[in-house]
């Protein structure tokens, strides 16, 4: 058994307009991961590999130690799919999708189900199509936990979900890491959603790993510096600058590699620090976006 | 365990489509009354093309509710996140969507036969009809083919106009064949070379249809 749940190696997928190049990645077990990028970066695209619904032109996907597609099925026995896009049978009742899941699971969890229920304030006897945007979505949820996979894989699950509903839905993910063995990759554009429950951050862009790394990594590494330069100085951009831009005599320098050594460097060139600012995942998503679309670019 | 899967996929379906099935059914056999028992010409003519408009629309219903409106709602992801592959769902899809079609078109087909047989209708009418009914079986099959292995709703319209206004074609064709006219208005049913022939390209382009839709489904890298 591995304790890798998802491993990308070298992923490559072309369409006419859109192309994931070179996507290598790995997902250990106990861990939930954001996948963040703008709309269109390829998040779903590869989170349908993932799920062997769009097969890989180049590359390795292995998905619980399975190799995806050709083992799609093996695998998919173990892993618990939602997508924003995803519907359910309008006409049938939330009872009867039950029903339908746990004949065919027997690892299917009754009273986690029930539990499921109440949280998420549900009736078996609802039909799908009288329930609210909110409430599919966490209809949907509850089917693909009460499952109990090793792996979940959610593509921007919590979009278009009031606070309410979104708080509910990412408290039940968390709860969910209470069991080591499994796994969550967790797509969304909502850096927030994904500050509050991820352990590790990917960031995607254009079809582009951009970077990856725990959140920790990520909130210490980052700053922003806000510099005063004096008349007829130059500042150097120094290993670690993502961005760097002066107005007047203000400057302000983005550092994915924050240090005093850093900092001194640029005493030592003549500027004066006003201010470090800690960055929020949001600005260090944009910052990071920006920085590789400059370097491609270039 | 997989088959397992797949088979309650199909009963899934089956389950899903009766209310469609029953309607049918129901319809179908009202057309056949109307056009058996109507007592003149013209409750049968609309009776028979009754009966023709149900069988036609249980084709587009079944097909268009079962695979073209699962895949443009999206609900076919929900069924594919069930340990099933892509080609399994396809397979499954096929057989659940034939079966809700055989057995109503055979059991309504049996009736349409069987009537024309114990009554005084004539009975050279038998061949024709069952060339007819045969046309909306390949029709049905190459809509399924193109929905299952296809992801435009464009094409699914073609083929729906493509099927209806081709039936008309047929019956005339086959109507200005002396041979078939003359035998369609005799007291026993003789199968002419015209109706032979059109069965048998019905039933090999409704094999070749479904054929192609699987093989196209196997290759095929992309579902969404």
């Amino acid at each position: 058994m591995t304790d890798l749940a998802i491993e990308l190696e070298g992923v490559a997928k072309a369409f006419r307009f859109f192309a994931l190049s070179d996507v290598s990645l790995t997902l250990p077990c106990g861990q939930i991961m954001g996948l963040v990028g703008p709309n269109g970066a390829g998040k779903s695209t590869l989170i349908r590999i993932l799920m062997s619904l769009i097969h890989q032109d180049r590359g390795q996907v292995r998905v619980l130690g399975r190799s995806m597609p050709e083992e799609q099925v093996a695998a998919k026995w173990q892993v618990g799919y939602v997508s924003e896009d995803m519907r359910l049978y309008g006409f049938g009742t939330l009872g009867w999708h039950m029903k339908f899941v746990a004949s065919i699971y027997p690892s299917w969890d009754a009273p986690y189900a029930q539990t499921l229920l109440k949280r998420f304030n549900l009736r078996t006897e609802q039909q799908i199509r009288s329930l609210s945007h909110g409430e599919r979505a966490k209809a949907t949820l509850l089917l693909m936990l009460a499952r109990r996979p090793r792996l979940l894989l959610l593509d921007e699950p919590t979009t278009g979900l009031d606070p309410v509903a979104r708080h509910e839905m990412l408290i039940e993910l968390m709860d969910v890491l209470r069991d080591e063995r499994r796994a969550i990759l967790f797509s969304s554009h909502n850096t927030q959603d994904v500050e509050q429950i991820s352990d590790q951050i990917t960031f995607i862009d254009r079809g582009r790993i951009i970077d990856s790394s725990d959140k920790e990594t990520f909130i210490e590494h980052w700053r922003r510096l806000k510099l005063e330069v004096p008349a007829g100085v130059t500042l150097p951009t120094f290993a670690g600058v993502v961005d760097l831009e002066v107005s007047g005599r203000i400057a302000t320098v983005t550092t994915n590699a924050h240090s005093d050594d850093l900092v001194r460097a640029y005493v030592n060139a003549g500027a004066a620090v006003h201010e470090i600012q800690r960055m929020t995942l949001e600005e260090i998503f944009v910052a990071n976006v920006m920085a590789s679309r400059k370097e491609r670019a270039s | 365990m997989s088959r397992s899967v797949v088979t309650r996929l199909i009963l899934k379906d089956f389950y899903l489509q009766w209310p469609t099935l029953a309607g049918s059914l129901l319809l179908g056999f009202a057309s056949l009354a109307l056009a058996l028992f109507g007592g003149g010409p013209i409750t049968f003519y609309v009776g028979s093309v009754s009966f023709l408009c149900v069988l036609i629309l249980l084709n587009v219903l079944l097909v268009g509710s079962s695979v073209a409106q699962e895949k443009k709602d999206r609900v076919m992801l929900f069924v594919l996140s069930l340990p099933v592959s892509t080609t399994q769902y396809a397979v499954a899809k096929l057989i659940s969507s034939l079966l809700a079609f055989l057995v109503p078109f055979c059991l309504l087909g049996a009736a349409a036969l069987l009537v024309i047989a114990l009554t005084p209708i004539p009975h050279g009418l038998m061949p024709l009809t069952a060339a007819v009914m045969m046309y909306v079986c390949l029709y049905f099959c190459i809509f399924l083919a193109v929905a299952l292995a296809g992801d435009s709703a464009l094409w699914n319209t073609v083929v729906i106009i493509f099927g209806n206004v081709t039936i008309n074609f047929l019956i005339a064709w086959l109507l200005s064949r002396p041979s078939v006219a003359v035998a369609a208005k005799g007291p026993v049913a003789i199968w002419p070379p015209e109706i032979l022939a059109s069965l048998a390209v019905e039933i090999l382009g409704s094999l070749l249809a479904l054929a192609a839709a699987l093989l196209i489904i196997t290759r095929k890298k992309d579902f969404l």
